[in-house]
C-alpha cells in the first residue's frame, strides 16, 4: 500500500483530519481533528477532541511519524512530550511492535495515538496512567526488557538480549529471562518479536548506547 | 475534557474555606469568649462554695465545622455556643435562676449590657460589632451539670418556653470527644502542613507555628461537612421548605459516621453522599437496604414507621425526633436533598457539559464563588467541532516514554 492510500483510509476513519496541500520542510503533513471515544478493558471509556499535526517522515514505515498537538490543550510540563514537543507514544521497540500489528497510518493512530492520549486524558483526570508510564531515556530501554522478560536487570538479561541482536532467534539459547529453560520453552513470543529485523537494528542500537554509558561510567 | 478529580478537590476545600471563619476572626471570637469567660467566673454570684462556673465552646465552632450561615442568601453572622456550667447540683437550682443569674451578670459589665439582645429560649446573646464585614454573636448557655448521667459530662441547658422554664439534656463534651475520634486519622494526617500555612498566612496573629491552635486544622470530613451545610442552606432557602430542611446535627452526626477516611473533600462528599443515599429505601413501606447500612443501621424507621437517628453518645436522644411530626415531610426532604447534593456536586465529575456543570455548581453552592473560580477548574477552549467521534478499543495500552 502507498503512502497516499494510507492517508486517504486514515481521514475516512477520523474524519477531522486532512492532508495538507503544501509538504512541510519536503514531509507529507496531515493536520486536523482528532476526535474519538476511545475505551481500556474495565476502564472508563473517555470522549475527546485535539487539533493535531503528523509528519511523515521520508523513511516511513522504517521510521514512524512525529505528532503534535495544535492549541496547547495538551499541559506544557506533561512528562511525556519530548523536547520540541512531539508525543512520546512509547519508548521505540514498543512502538515499532504496536505499529506492526496494523502497519498503516490508520493503525499507528489507533493503536499508537489514541492510546497516548486516552492515558493523558486520564492521568490529567486521575493523576495515574491507566497503563503505567515508561521511566525515560535509556532507562525506559532498560525498563521494557525488564517488563517483557519479567525479571530484573541482570547479567544474563543483558547478555541474552545481545544474542539477539547478534543471532536473532535461535530456539535453543537459553532464555535472557534467566530460568534456565531454553528460549523455546520459555519467554519464544518475546524473543522472536525482538528478532524481527527492524526490531532487532533499533534493539542493537540500544544496547550500544547502553553499553557506552556503562563504560562511560565505569572508566569515570 | 471534563473536570479534573484533584482540580475540583482543590476548588472545592477552597469554596469552604471561604465558608469558614478565617483563623485571624478566630483568634478574636477565642480572645472574646475568654473575656466573657472571665467576666463571669469573676462574678461571686455563680460560684458555689469556692467552685467556678465552667466555661467551653460547643457546636460547630468547637467541632471546626462552622459555616458563615447563609440569610435570604446573604452572609450572615458567625454565630459561636459558649456553654456557662454553673457548679451548683441540678437538684438544688431551678432552671428559671441558672439562667437568669448568668443572665443579671452580664448585664453588670457596661459593654454586655448594650450588646446583650433580648433573652432566648436556650440563651443570652451578646452581639459583636461587626469589623472587616464580618459580624458574629455568641450564644452563652446558662447549665448545670447533669450528676444523674454517667457520662460524667452530661449536662442540663435552661429551656424558656411559653410553659416557663425547664431542664433540657445535652451532652457537648461527650460529642465533642466522640466526633473529635471519628476525625482523629485525618486529623493527624493533616495537622502539619495545614498549622505551618495558617501560620505563614497569619504571621501577625499567631507567634509560632506551636501557636496555630488544632481547632483551625480542617480534615476532609469536616471540609465535607462545611459544604453539605452550606448546600442545605441554599437548597432549603426557600420559605415554603425551610422548615424541613435537616438539623446539623443530623448532617454532621451522619456525615462523621460514614466518613472512611477519604483523602480529600470531594471523595469525602461522594463517600458520604453515596453511603447516605443507600437509606432511601427506608421511605418505602418495604425497602430493601444494602449491607452497610443494614449492619449500621445510622437512619432507623420502625415497623410503626417512626424514624430514629440517634445521638451517637446519648442514643436516647433522637436527632429525628421532628421527623415524626411532620408526616414524613422532613425524612422525604432529606432524601430529596441528598440526591441532590449528589447531582450538584458528585455527578457532574463525569460530564462534558461545561455549562451544565457550571449550572450544577452554582445551583448548589450560590454564584459568588463559582463565578470567580470555574474558569479556572475548566478553561474556555474553542467550542467542540462538529466531528463525528471515531471509536477505538484499546487493547495494549502503550506506556509513553520520552527520549532524554
Amino acid at each position: 500500500m502507498n503512502v497516499e492510500t494510507e492517508i486517504a483510509e486514515l481521514c475516512a476513519f477520523h474524519k477531522g483530519l486532512e492532508r495538507c496541500a503544501e509538504e512541510k520542510n519536503g514531509l507529507i503533513a496531515i493536520k486536523g481533528v482528532l476526535s474519538f471515544v476511545a475505551s481500556y478493558k474495565g476502564l472508563e471509556s473517555i470522549q475527546d477532541w485535539l487539533e493535531v499535526e503528523l509528519r511523515i517522515p521520508k523513511e516511513y514505515p522504517e521510521i514512524p511519524p512525529e505528532v503534535t498537538e495544535l492549541q496547547g490543550k495538551v499541559v506544557s510540563n506533561y512528562e511525556h512530550l519530548n523536547h520540541d514537543g512531539t508525543f512520546c507514544l512509547a519508548v521505540p521497540i514498543a512502538a515499532k511492535l504496536a505499529f506492526k500489528k496494523e502497519p498503516n497510518l490508520r493503525g499507528f493512530v489507533n493503536k499508537l495515538v489514541i492510546s497516548y492520549l486516552y492515558s493523558y486524558c486520564y492521568w490529567l483526570r486521575h493523576g495515574e496512567y491507566p497503563f503505567d508510564d515508561s521511566p525515560h531515556g535509556l532507562s525506559g530501554f532498560v525498563d521494557y526488557y525488564e517488563k517483557q522478560f519479567g525479571t530484573g536487570l541482570s547479567p544474563e538479561l543483558f547478555s541474552g538480549i545481545e544474542k539477539i541482536v547478534k543471532y536473532g532467534y535461535r530456539g535453543h539459547h537459553l532464555c535472557p529471562c534467566g530460568s534456565g529453560k531454553i528460549v523455546r520453552n520459555c519467554h519464544k513470543q518475546v524473543v522472536m518479536d525482538l528478532s524481527q529485523e527492524e526490531v532487532r537494528r533499533q534493539l542493537a542500537h540500544e544496547v550500544e548506547a547502553i553499553k557506552e554509558v556503562v563504560s562511560r561510567a565505569s572508566r569515570s | 475534557m471534563p473536570l479534573n478529580e484533584k482540580a475540583y478537590a482543590k476548588f472545592l476545600t477552597e469554596y469552604a474555606e471561604e465558608l469558614d471563619i478565617p483563623p485571624s476572626k478566630y483568634q478574636q471570637a477565642v480572645d472574646r469568649y475568654m473575656s466573657v469567660g472571665n467576666w463571669l467566673t469573676e462574678g461571686e454570684s455563680l460560684a458555689c462554695n469556692g467552685t467556678l462556673p465552667a466555661i467551653y465552646a460547643q457546636g460547630s465552632f468547637r467541632l471546626g465545622t462552622v459555616v458563615r450561615p447563609l440569610r435570604n442568601m446573604k452572609e450572615g453572622d458567625y454565630d459561636i455556643d459558649l456553654v456557662c456550667e454553673l457548679p451548683h447540683g441540678k437538684s438544688s437550682v431551678e432552671p428559671v435562676s441558672v439562667k437568669l443569674v448568668v443572665g443579671d451578670r452580664l448585664k453588670e459589665h457596661g459593654s454586655y449590657q448594650v450588646m446583650l439582645d433580648d433573652e432566648g429560649s436556650r440563651c443570652w446573646t451578646l452581639e459583636y460589632a461587626e469589623q472587616d464585614s464580618i459580624g458574629f454573636h455568641l450564644d452563652v448557655l446558662p447549665c448545670v451539670l447533669d450528676s444523674v448521667n454517667l457520662s460524667g459530662t452530661a449536662i442540663s441547658l435552661t429551656h424558656k418556653s411559653d410553659e416557663g422554664y425547664s431542664w433540657s439534656p445535652s451532652d457537648p463534651n461527650a460529642y465533642a470527644a466522640w466526633f473529635l475520634e471519628m476525625n482523629k486519622s485525618a486529623y493527624l494526617l493533616a495537622e502539619q502542613v495545614q498549622k505551618q500555612q495558617i501560620y505563614q498566612y497569619n504571621l501577625t496573629v499567631f507567634g509560632s507555628i506551636a501557636d496555630v491552635p488544632d481547632q483551625l486544622v480542617r480534615t476532609p470530613l469536616q471540609r465535607a461537612i462545611q459544604i453539605l451545610k452550606r448546600h442545605r442552606d441554599i437548597a432549603f432557602d426557600k420559605e415554603s421548605i425551610s422548615k424541613f430542611a435537616p438539623i446539623s446535627m443530623i448532617i454532621t452526626t451522619l456525615a462523621a459516621q460514614v466518613y472512611d477516611s477519604e483523602p480529600d473533600v470531594y471523595l469525602a462528599l461522594k463517600g458520604i453522599v453515596s453511603r447516605l443515599h443507600a437509606y432511601t429505601n427506608l421511605l418505602k413501606s418495604q425497602g430493601i437496604l444494602n449491607e452497610r447500612a443494614l449492619r449500621d443501621r445510622l437512619i432507623q424507621r420502625s415497623h410503626s414507621g417512626e424514624w430514629y437517628i440517634g445521638n451517637p453518645v446519648n442514643p436516647a436522644e433522637n436527632f429525628a425526633d421532628k421527623w415524626n411530626a411532620d408526616n414524613g415531610e422532613r425524612a422525604r426532604h432529606f432524601f430529596l436533598w441528598v440526591e441532590r447534593v449528589n447531582r450538584d456536586l458528585i455527578e457532574i465529575i463525569n460530564s462534558y457539559d461545561r455549562k451544565g456543570v457550571r449550572a450544577s455548581l452554582v445551583s448548589g453552592l450560590g454564584p459568588g464563588f463559582i463565578d470567580n473560580k470555574f474558569d479556572d477548574i475548566w478553561p474556555l477552549v474553542n467550542p467542540k467541532p462538529n466531528i463525528e467521534a471515531a471509536s477505538v478499543k484499546i487493547s495494549d495500552g502503550q506506556r509513553p516514554w520520552r527520549k532524554v
